[in-house]
């Protein structure tokens, strides 16, 4: 069995165990605050540490090729879409104040859209 | 149960949700290709693993060259916030037997996080089961296309593909990035790998970074 069949199926079957160990142990065994406290972090950092050497390493060496700037590229958007957001409850303020002189004319139409408009 | 996103606010929430995040197992699909996996093997992740950031971690260690014990260990430790969701949804779906094996498999952050959305348990039950199976679904579909998508254009690196892995990557980390101590665990966490990289085994300066977690996280 090659290398890659081992981690399909090893991480699959621990991913698992993972889940259903949560559903059926007493919530006293894993609920304690410095456990909690590292469990947010560990994300981060092994997250932080695959971007990392995904895009600066090329086997052992470092390097700084294409995948930098796609990782930049990134980041831009990830920043913008969040002042995209900011902008678009900025809209949706002064629509409201604007649709509530013409609510008869406008709520039928507009209404059944905004909770989707807040869900972004 | 039927689901009725027009009329019913929760199932809104949860198919949004649900096809946001289903359409990313697109670059997952691509990314597991990319990285050397059959379409077979990064579609079997997707239907067995269950669980974005876990799947991004295998197949990112094991395409630059890593050992399968390095992918599986890193996986398994960035899978075991699942467990604590599992803890925070067992009091309210009260499940057991075959149910609570398939409420298990669809224990996700998504899932999680539209339940504790809600106000009410029956709510939040049909808030995790909708988002749950919706990106069960949705990402297991476009795992398949992003994996055929990828493996038809051939040379990933032509293409920049290379470069949408740990880009991927990136947009796992950022809404987890919620104040400064955040920010500089995560520099951290990057100097540390970057570091290791060219003396250590492919695998381990990424592994080795839970240290990290743990010496930050009994600071405070």
């Amino acid at each position: 069995m090659s290398a890659i069949w081992i981690a399909v199926i090893g991480a699959s079957l621990t991913a698992f165990l993972n889940k259903y160990i949560g559903h059926s142990v007493p919530e006293k065994w894993l609920n304690r605050p410095s456990f909690m406290r590292i469990n947010a972090l560990v994300p981060i950092v092994l997250l932080s540490a695959l971007v990392g050497v995904q895009t600066f390493a090329n086997k052992k060496e470092l390097v700084i090729d294409q995948r930098f700037v796609g990782v930049l590229v990134a980041l831009v958007a990830l920043n913008s879409k969040h002042h995209f957001r900011w902008l678009l409850s900025q809209l949706q303020s002064h629509l409201r104040q604007f649709i509530t002189g013409f609510k008869e004319l406008s709520a039928p139409l507009v209404f059944p859209l905004m909770p989707h408009l807040m869900a972004r | 149960m039927s689901v009725n996103p027009k009329r019913n606010q929760v199932d809104r929430t949860a198919l949004s949700v649900a096809f946001t995040v289903g359409l990313y197992g697109a670059a997952f699909g691509a990314a597991g290709v990319t990285a050397g996996f059959s379409i077979l093997q990064t579609c079997l992740l997707s239907i067995l693993l269950f669980s974005g950031a876990s799947q991004f971690a295998v197949v990112g260690i094991m395409g630059a060259g890593g050992a399968a014990v390095s992918a599986i260990a890193t996986a398994t430790l960035l899978g075991f916030r699942n467990a604590l969701y599992g803890l925070q949804m067992a009091p309210i779906l009260k499940v057991k037997g075959l149910k609570r094996i398939l409420a298990a498999q669809i224990t996700i952050d998504e899932s999680t996080a539209v339940a504790t959305l809600q106000e009410n348990d029956a709510d939040r039950r049909r808030g995790f089961y909708v988002t749950g199976i919706g990106v069960y679904v949705f990402w297991n579909l476009f795992t398949f296309l992003g994996a055929l998508g990828a493996s038809a254009i051939g040379d990933p690196s032509v293409w920049g593909l290379d470069a949408a892995v740990p880009a991927a990557f990136c947009g796992l980390i950022w809404p987890r990035l919620k104040n400064k101590t955040h920010f500089v665990v995560s520099a951290v966490a990057i100097a540390w790998a970057l570091l290791l990289t060219p003396i250590a085994p492919a695998g381990i300066p990424i592994i080795t970074t839970v240290l990290l977690a743990v010496i930050f996280g009994l600071k405070k």
